[in-house]
């Protein structure tokens, strides 16, 4: 089983939406990743057929879909808000999609199918009630459960989490990744959060700006993102970007000139390029010569009883956030020396966003 | 600016049926950033808006400073408040929407492009102030209503019920931080309503953790962390949430799958020398070691970049370690797990009542 | 590339086979007589558009337009604040919501010449009670003042359409999401800024659709006047549609009456297309930006 997204572009009224997205999803779990706008839910819709695409093809265990229409297709599509039948029961809502299949499905079979989907999702003590009368999660149980019912090829999932308190965010992902592990089907799952890639996937598609820029595994893209744009979808909390200027075997950081050894000696010999790195990987002290110390002002320190992430003004560029472990209350305005651990860096082109080097490691 | 004091404050939707909100008592410091914090249905928005006055409570008082507000209307109270959505003006600019609040009051025209100024700077809306909110992107119309909130300063608290919701996760952490700063320059009391444990923990000085319709523990993000009281407020705060461990007492030695693991100090002066208890410890302060501690079987280690989860199953328990990058661990492998001891809690009735300490030998 | 599929357009077939007999057939009709003059079913003759020069300079024909159009116009400056105003006063949930609705509705669901009897005799000065009554007051003769007979008209007209425009206000009205008041009272916005900010802004589509409705509906008005006035006193109440029958049915001039209906459903045409398409450009413009 396959899906094959080639080649598919997109306009409407002269704005691009997807831009020659092509990638292969296998059975298992395809995790769309990146930001609002990224296209996620265009490509969602064009493979679900809702849209027609202005370019390429689609194609669903080698064949084209292309002309088939949406309820011809072996696909079924979970949106962010919780959408059921408000007049059917939780119970007729998961069959709903079994009664117009053919061959028919006998009352029994259909019975027995609705109670799979239900064991699996938990929601069999709920099936003689309605949508209204369920919380949110539960409604959003029931909208999977409906999706799965019919053992479709394709199952999209567009953000299917993003409506939901963070516990209940936390427990579905779990048990999502459980479920579709067994089923042998492609799902296709969009997000704007990298955990869930990291969490869930089998296989990560990054999308951004309606074009794909990247795919492979989760972690591998994590460690070696293509480009900034990337860098940014797999990085929760965001990555700190320095604005940095080498030249004569120097790197200028924040007002400071620092000896280019390290990752650094990767960067360009002269001109402007941005250095990154994730808030956990900045510390307050060094125990190796070649991390690299940062002056700076506290601005704010957010304690979340776990971690402290601790944002430093170092002048007139974007604050640096630091993720320590444990509680770490500094004043406001109180001066701090960071170190920016040496083999934790990237270095992005400030032109093209495109990567210069990365620690080559999952960091 | 005031102090925001609750006084048997209660809130039924049915007349008295069934209670959305508990009567409850709870005084918070003027200037002061308070967060509610619980999942959908705790009775959190509901609170918020009984201290705007969109809501007449069932029962209770409200004060600001002392003065009794609860018969006040809103626009009385003088609150700013900041909704889960975008809630605009349609027929006004971006800079018209964020002076309405200020024209209503009367606040002279220098003074209002001063404050629209400073706020659009914060919000980075400067360069949209004279479009119409409705041709900017949702998240944008978010910061635009978020402003209408920020842009007063006479105010006695403001008020915000998920304001972040539709913004983008990369923003959110810039967003979040700017609050805060703003916060600590301004010293408003802010009382902000999440359900997103990151969000409440990093931007408030307390945080009033609610599950239906009661106030499960109140305290500073690291108490909250460190030490819950309760163990809703274990498995709500931190992600993943606390580990919970059905365990045994007997002479005082505390036994988990047949092994003693240490001895039971009791905190409330409860009697601890024997019967059942619930462990609870934080994927935090669990470790693993090669040589000793109680051995399991690992099933599934995940990486999620800056650290990794190891997941195993311990006395009849799914049970989750958060460990560094650094520590070598693979699925299927045994292991033998080590509690951080002072970090190691005991559980009776859902409530706190001791902790692990080294065994007396 | 897509190949199109042509033959959909044979799915169009019955409802193009349809409207021809009851719309376009019919239509042509009329066109046909509106070129002749026709003095018998045997006796007709071609004119060309010698009908609509006729029409066009007809005084009569000018009045009753004049007639008509003020009309409507005064139909919408009453019903339209007079809708909005009850919509916003009524119950916004529970049985008294309800109980107010069904109230509201009843005029619209009672047979026209029904309504029009009623008030015809209601307001008789001799046997009909809201007659006698304001007689105790003022001097109010619709068979004989002029001004009462377009009064009543009127009169009748906003007790039977107003909950027309009630309803679609109260449903706009009640589509508008709470949160929306609750921001303007935290804004301290006063009633007034509420209704100007909130209220109207989110009411606009809706205004359009019963400004459209009621402004074609009462310059076609018919019913009424026929069954109350007669088109008086005197030609105060004849409007364009009671000329029309008068001319049609009442003077057998059918060639002249053909002409005369085309002119009418013309401007009506494009009055309503003038409507469609300032309401569908102003959404159009909304959602592009909203995207």
């Amino acid at each position: 089983m396959s899906l094959e997204v080639q080649n598919i572009s997109l306009m409407h009224n002269g704005e691009v939406f997807l831009e020659d997205i092509s990638f292969t999803a296998t059975p298992g779990i395809t995790v769309l990743v990146g930001p609002t706008l990224a296209g996620k839910t265009s490509l969602m819709r064009v493979i679900a057929g809702l849209v027609k695409p202005d370019s390429g093809i689609i194609k669903v265990n080698g064949v084209d879909v292309g002309d088939l229409a949406v309820k011809d297709r072996s696909v079924s599509f979970v949106y962010q808000q919780f959408i059921n039948y408000p007049s059917l029961t939780v119970f007729d809502n998961i069959a709903s999609p079994l009664t117009v299949l053919k061959p028919k499905m006998t009352k029994d079979e259909i019975k027995s199918r609705v109670h799979e989907v239900a064991e699996m999702l938990r929601i069999t003590a709920l099936l003689d009630r309605k949508p209204s009368a369920l919380s949110g999660g539960q409604q959003q149980r029931v909208a999977i459960a409906r999706s799965l019912s019919r053992k479709s090829d394709v199952v999209l999932l567009d953000e299917p989490l993003a409506n939901l308190d963070f516990k209940l965010r936390e427990q579905l992902r779990d048990e999502l990744q459980r479920i579709f592990a067994d089923a042998d089907m492609m799902v296709i799952y969009s997000t704007a959060e990298p955990i869930e890639a990291l969490d869930m996937a089998t296989h990560t598609v990054v999308l951004g700006e309606g074009r794909v820029q990247q795919h492979g595994d989760a972690l591998q893209m994590y460690a070696n993102p293509i480009n900034l744009s990337v860098a940014q979808a797999m990085s929760d909390p965001p990555i700190n970007l320095l604005n940095s200027t080498s030249a004569n075997g120097k790197v200028e950081i924040a007002g400071s000139s620092h000896q280019a050894v390290g990752l650094l000696v990767k960067a360009p010999s002269s001109g402007v390029f941005n250095i990154g790195i994730r808030p956990h990987c900045v510390k307050l002290s060094s125990n190796a010569p070649d991390d690299i110390p940062i002056s700076g002002k506290v601005k704010v320190s957010e304690i979340t009883g776990s971690v402290t992430y601790v944002h430093v003004d170092i002048g007139d560029q974007e604050d640096v956030v630091l993720e320590l472990e444990g509680t770490n209350s500094y004043q406001p305005g109180h001066n701090l020396t960071v170190f920016l651990d040496h083999s934790a860096l990237f270095g992005f082109d400030h032109a093209t966003g495109e990567t210069l080097f990365t620690p080559g490691v999952v960091k | 600016m005031a102090e925001i004091r609750l006084e048997n404050l209660g809130h039924s939707y049915d007349g008295g049926t069934t209670y959305a909100l508990n009567p409850l008592n709870l005084t918070w410091k003027d200037g002061n950033a308070i967060a509610l914090l619980g999942p959908s249905g705790c009775g959190k928005t509901t609170l918020l808006n009984i201290i705007s006055g969109l809501i007449t409570p069932s029962s209770g008082r409200v004060y600001f400073d002392g003065v009794d507000v609860t018969e006040s209307d809103t626009a009385r109270r003088n609150v700013a408040q900041v909704f889960q959505f975008p809630v605009l003006y349609d027929t006004m600019t971006v800079s018209q929407n964020l002076a309405f609040p200020l024209k209503n009051r009367g606040i002279s025209k220098d003074e209002i492009s001063k404050r629209i100024a400073e706020v659009a700077e914060l919000l980075d809306l400067t360069k949209y102030l004279d479009e119409r909110p409705l041709r900017l992107r949702s998240d944008l119309q978010q910061l635009v209503s978020l402003g209408r909130g920020l842009v007063r300063k006479d105010v006695p608290a403001i008020l915000f019920d998920e304001p972040l919701t539709v913004i983008d996760q990369n923003f959110k952490w810039t967003l979040r931080g700017r609050l805060k700063e703003l916060h600590r320059v301004t010293k408003h009391t802010l009382v902000y309503v999440t359900h997103d444990q990151t969000e409440a923990l990093t931007f408030a000085d307390e945080v009033v953790v609610l599950n239906e319709g009661s106030v499960v523990q109140s305290g500073s993000s690291a108490d909250l962390f460190l030490q819950p009281e309760h163990e809703f407020v274990g498995f709500f705060i931190g992600s993943p949430g606390m580990n919970f461990l059905n365990a045994s007492i007997t002479n005082g030695l505390v036994v988990l799958n047949n092994q003693e693991i240490g001895s039971a100090k009791s905190f409330g002066g409860q009697n601890l020398d024997s019967g059942s208890v619930r462990i609870g410890v934080r994927p935090e302060f669990l470790t693993i070691s090669n040589s000793n501690g109680l051995p399991v079987q690992i099933d599934r280690v995940e990486n999620r970049g800056g650290y990794q989860l190891a997941h195993f199953e311990l006395a009849g328990s799914k049970t989750i370690a958060k460990l560094s990058n650094e520590t070598k661990v693979a699925s299927g492998q045994s292991a033998n797990l080590v509690f951080d001891q002072e970090r190691t809690y005991l559980f009776r009735e859902s409530q706190l009542c001791g902790r692990l300490v080294s065994k007396v030998s | 590339m897509k190949t199109r599929n042509n033959k959909a357009w044979f799915l169009v077939l019955p409802v193009i086979l349809t409207v021809s007999f009851t719309a376009i057939l019919p239509l042509m009709t009329v066109a046909n007589y509106a070129v002749q003059d026709i003095f018998s079913p045997t006796d007709r003759l071609f004119i060309g558009m010698d009908w609509f020069y006729n029409i066009t300079n007809d005084p009569l024909i000018f009045n009753a337009f004049k007639r008509s159009f003020s009309f409507s116009i005064q139909v919408l400056l009453i019903q339209i604040p007079l809708g909005i105003a009850i919509a916003r006063i009524m119950p916004k949930s529970g049985w008294k919501a309800s109980a107010a609705l069904v109230m509201v509705a009843i005029p619209l669901i009672i047979p026209w010449n029904v309504i029009g009897t009623t008030w015809q005799i209601f307001a008789r000065p001799d046997i009909g009670l809201g007659g006698y009554l304001i007689n105790k007051f003022i001097d109010f003769n619709y068979t004989s003042d002029p001004l009462d007979g377009w009064i009543l008209i009127l009169l009748v007209d906003v007790w039977h359409w107003t909950p027309l425009v009630i309803l679609l206000v109260y449903a706009g009205l009640r589509s508008i999401p709470p949160a929306y008041y609750q921001a303007a009272a935290i804004d301290g916005a006063s009633q007034v800024a509420v209704f100007r900010f909130v209220e109207l802004p989110k009411l606009k589509r809706v205004l359009m659709i019963a400004i459209l409705l009621r402004f074609m509906d009462s310059f076609m008005i018919y019913t009424e006047p026929f069954v109350i006035t007669g088109g008086g006193p005197g030609e105060a109440t004849t409007f364009l549609s009671i000329l029309l029958s008068n001319i049609a049915v009442g003077q057998f001039d059918i060639g002249r009456a053909g002409a005369f209906s085309l002119i009418y459903f013309l401007f009506i045409q494009i009055l309503s297309f003038l409507f469609f398409t300032v309401l569908t450009l102003q959404e159009r413009a909304e959602v592009t930006k909203a995207k």
